[in-house]
Protein backbone atom coordinates (compact mmCIF):
# COMPACT_ATOMS: atom_id res chain seq x y z
CA UNK A 1 0.00 0.00 0.00
CA UNK A 2 1.26 3.49 -0.75
CA UNK A 3 1.17 6.56 1.96
CA UNK A 4 1.37 10.19 1.14
CA UNK A 5 3.75 11.87 3.75
CA UNK A 6 3.15 15.37 4.17
CA UNK A 7 5.76 17.58 5.75
CA UNK A 8 4.27 20.91 7.30
CA UNK A 9 5.98 24.04 7.54
CA UNK A 10 4.95 26.87 10.24
CA UNK A 11 3.28 30.31 8.69
CA UNK A 12 6.45 31.78 9.75
CA UNK A 13 8.75 29.71 7.53
CA UNK A 14 6.65 30.04 4.68
CA UNK A 15 6.75 34.38 5.36
CA UNK A 16 10.46 33.86 5.52
CA UNK A 17 10.18 32.16 1.85
CA UNK A 18 14.60 30.75 3.10
CA UNK A 19 15.61 27.39 1.52
CA UNK A 20 16.43 25.12 3.92
CA UNK A 21 19.04 24.81 5.94
CA UNK A 22 21.99 23.42 3.79
CA UNK A 23 22.49 21.05 7.34
CA UNK A 24 19.54 20.21 7.14
CA UNK A 25 18.91 19.31 3.59
CA UNK A 26 22.33 16.74 3.80
CA UNK A 27 20.33 15.40 6.98
CA UNK A 28 17.05 14.81 4.78
CA UNK A 29 19.37 13.97 1.81
CA UNK A 30 20.83 10.87 3.84
CA UNK A 31 17.10 9.46 5.44
CA UNK A 32 16.23 9.91 1.57
CA UNK A 33 18.78 7.58 0.33
CA UNK A 34 17.64 5.34 3.36
CA UNK A 35 14.28 5.29 1.69
CA UNK A 36 15.56 4.46 -1.73
CA UNK A 37 18.14 2.03 -1.00
CA UNK A 38 15.28 0.16 1.34
CA UNK A 39 12.85 0.35 -1.72
CA UNK A 40 10.05 2.59 0.31
CA UNK A 41 10.68 5.56 -1.35
CA UNK A 42 8.20 6.24 -4.58
CA UNK A 43 8.40 10.03 -5.35
CA UNK A 44 9.36 13.17 -3.41
CA UNK A 45 9.69 16.84 -4.03
CA UNK A 46 10.09 20.09 -1.89
CA UNK A 47 7.32 22.64 -2.60
CA UNK A 48 8.59 26.22 -3.07
CA UNK A 49 6.81 28.98 -0.72
CA UNK A 50 3.39 29.55 -0.94
CA UNK A 51 4.55 33.24 -2.56
CA UNK A 52 4.94 31.20 -5.76
CA UNK A 53 1.80 29.31 -5.47
CA UNK A 54 -2.07 30.24 -5.96
CA UNK A 55 -5.53 28.34 -4.42
CA UNK A 56 -8.79 28.08 -6.59
CA UNK A 57 -11.94 27.80 -4.69
CA UNK A 58 -15.44 26.34 -6.06
CA UNK A 59 -18.12 27.22 -5.26
CA UNK A 60 -20.91 25.45 -7.12
CA UNK A 61 -20.43 26.48 -10.56
CA UNK A 62 -17.77 29.28 -10.10
CA UNK A 63 -14.51 29.81 -9.39
CA UNK A 64 -12.29 32.15 -7.47
CA UNK A 65 -8.23 32.22 -7.82
CA UNK A 66 -6.91 33.38 -4.71
CA UNK A 67 -3.13 33.90 -5.12
CA UNK A 68 -0.01 32.87 -2.36
CA UNK A 69 1.13 33.62 -0.27
CA UNK A 70 -1.65 31.52 1.75
CA UNK A 71 -1.29 34.17 4.64
CA UNK A 72 -4.48 32.87 6.55
CA UNK A 73 -3.34 29.68 6.72
CA UNK A 74 -2.68 27.91 9.73
CA UNK A 75 -0.30 24.89 8.17
CA UNK A 76 1.54 25.14 5.50
CA UNK A 77 2.92 21.89 3.18
CA UNK A 78 6.67 22.12 2.71
CA UNK A 79 7.42 18.87 1.31
CA UNK A 80 5.69 15.70 0.53
CA UNK A 81 7.10 11.56 -0.22
CA UNK A 82 5.01 8.54 -1.31
CA UNK A 83 6.34 5.64 0.43
CA UNK A 84 5.25 2.05 -0.88
CA UNK A 85 4.94 -0.11 2.56
CA UNK A 86 3.05 -2.85 4.09
CA UNK A 87 0.89 -0.88 6.36
CA UNK A 88 0.71 2.16 8.63
CA UNK A 89 2.52 1.16 11.08
CA UNK A 90 5.51 0.82 8.85
CA UNK A 91 5.24 4.40 7.15
CA UNK A 92 4.92 6.03 10.66
CA UNK A 93 8.11 3.79 11.90
CA UNK A 94 9.89 5.26 8.90
CA UNK A 95 8.14 9.07 9.37
CA UNK A 96 10.26 8.78 12.82
CA UNK A 97 13.23 7.94 11.45
CA UNK A 98 13.33 11.44 9.58
CA UNK A 99 15.15 14.56 10.70
CA UNK A 100 12.96 17.28 12.38
CA UNK A 101 12.68 20.14 9.58
CA UNK A 102 12.37 22.64 12.60
CA UNK A 103 15.60 21.73 14.19
CA UNK A 104 14.43 24.41 16.94
CA UNK A 105 11.05 24.10 17.46
CA UNK A 106 7.94 21.33 16.79
CA UNK A 107 6.84 20.21 13.39
CA UNK A 108 4.27 18.07 11.97
CA UNK A 109 4.25 15.16 9.54
CA UNK A 110 0.60 13.87 8.42
CA UNK A 111 0.73 10.42 7.06
CA UNK A 112 -2.16 9.20 4.29
CA UNK A 113 -2.90 6.15 2.61
CA UNK A 114 -3.68 6.66 -0.89
CA UNK A 115 -5.87 5.54 -2.83
CA UNK A 116 -5.11 2.57 -4.87
CA UNK A 117 -7.73 1.85 -8.18
CA UNK A 118 -9.36 -1.47 -6.49
CA UNK A 119 -10.26 0.66 -3.93
CA UNK A 120 -12.93 1.88 -6.25
CA UNK A 121 -14.27 -1.19 -6.87
CA UNK A 122 -17.95 -0.36 -4.81
CA UNK A 123 -18.59 2.57 -7.42
CA UNK A 124 -16.94 1.22 -10.64
CA UNK A 125 -16.93 -1.42 -12.88
CA UNK A 126 -14.03 -3.56 -13.58
CA UNK A 127 -13.87 -2.32 -17.27
CA UNK A 128 -13.52 1.42 -15.69
CA UNK A 129 -11.36 0.35 -13.07
CA UNK A 130 -9.09 -1.20 -15.88
CA UNK A 131 -9.45 2.01 -18.36
CA UNK A 132 -8.05 4.15 -15.16
CA UNK A 133 -5.58 2.05 -14.53
CA UNK A 134 -3.81 2.23 -17.99
CA UNK A 135 -4.21 5.46 -18.40
CA UNK A 136 -2.67 6.07 -15.30
CA UNK A 137 -0.17 4.14 -16.29
CA UNK A 138 1.03 6.25 -19.47
CA UNK A 139 1.61 9.10 -16.59
CA UNK A 140 5.13 9.86 -16.54
CA UNK A 141 5.48 9.62 -13.27
CA UNK A 142 2.52 7.56 -11.67
CA UNK A 143 3.88 5.82 -8.73
CA UNK A 144 0.97 2.80 -8.58
CA UNK A 145 2.25 -0.70 -9.15
CA UNK A 146 5.88 0.02 -8.98
CA UNK B 1 8.25 24.56 -13.95
CA UNK B 2 6.53 21.95 -12.15
CA UNK B 3 3.25 22.22 -9.92
CA UNK B 4 1.71 19.96 -7.18
CA UNK B 5 -2.02 20.85 -7.54
CA UNK B 6 -3.61 19.16 -3.92
CA UNK B 7 -7.46 18.83 -3.49
CA UNK B 8 -8.26 20.21 -0.58
CA UNK B 9 -11.25 18.10 0.78
CA UNK B 10 -14.13 20.02 2.85
CA UNK B 11 -14.90 17.29 5.47
CA UNK B 12 -11.90 15.09 7.13
CA UNK B 13 -14.27 11.74 5.99
CA UNK B 14 -15.74 12.76 2.90
CA UNK B 15 -13.05 13.36 0.07
CA UNK B 16 -15.64 13.84 -2.47
CA UNK B 17 -15.84 17.08 -1.51
CA UNK B 18 -13.08 19.33 -3.06
CA UNK B 19 -13.80 22.92 -2.54
CA UNK B 20 -10.55 24.39 -2.95
CA UNK B 21 -7.04 22.91 -4.93
CA UNK B 22 -4.05 24.59 -3.67
CA UNK B 23 -1.62 24.85 -6.42
CA UNK B 24 2.51 24.91 -5.08
CA UNK B 25 5.48 25.66 -7.39
CA UNK B 26 7.99 22.52 -6.75
CA UNK B 27 11.71 23.04 -6.14
CA UNK B 28 14.40 21.75 -9.01
CA UNK B 29 17.17 20.13 -9.22
CA UNK B 30 20.08 22.10 -10.69
CA UNK B 31 20.50 21.06 -14.15
CA UNK B 32 23.62 17.83 -14.33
Amino acid sequence: MRFMVIVKATPEQDKQAALPDPELLLEMGKYNEELGKAGVLLALDGLQPTSKGARVRFSGGSHTVIDGPFTEAKEIIAGFSILQVKSLEEAIEWVKRAPNCNPDGDSEVEVRQVFEMEDFAPVLTEEQIQHKVAKRAQLPNQTANK
Amino acid sequence: MRFLCISRGAKAEDVTSIPEIEIHQLYEQPAK
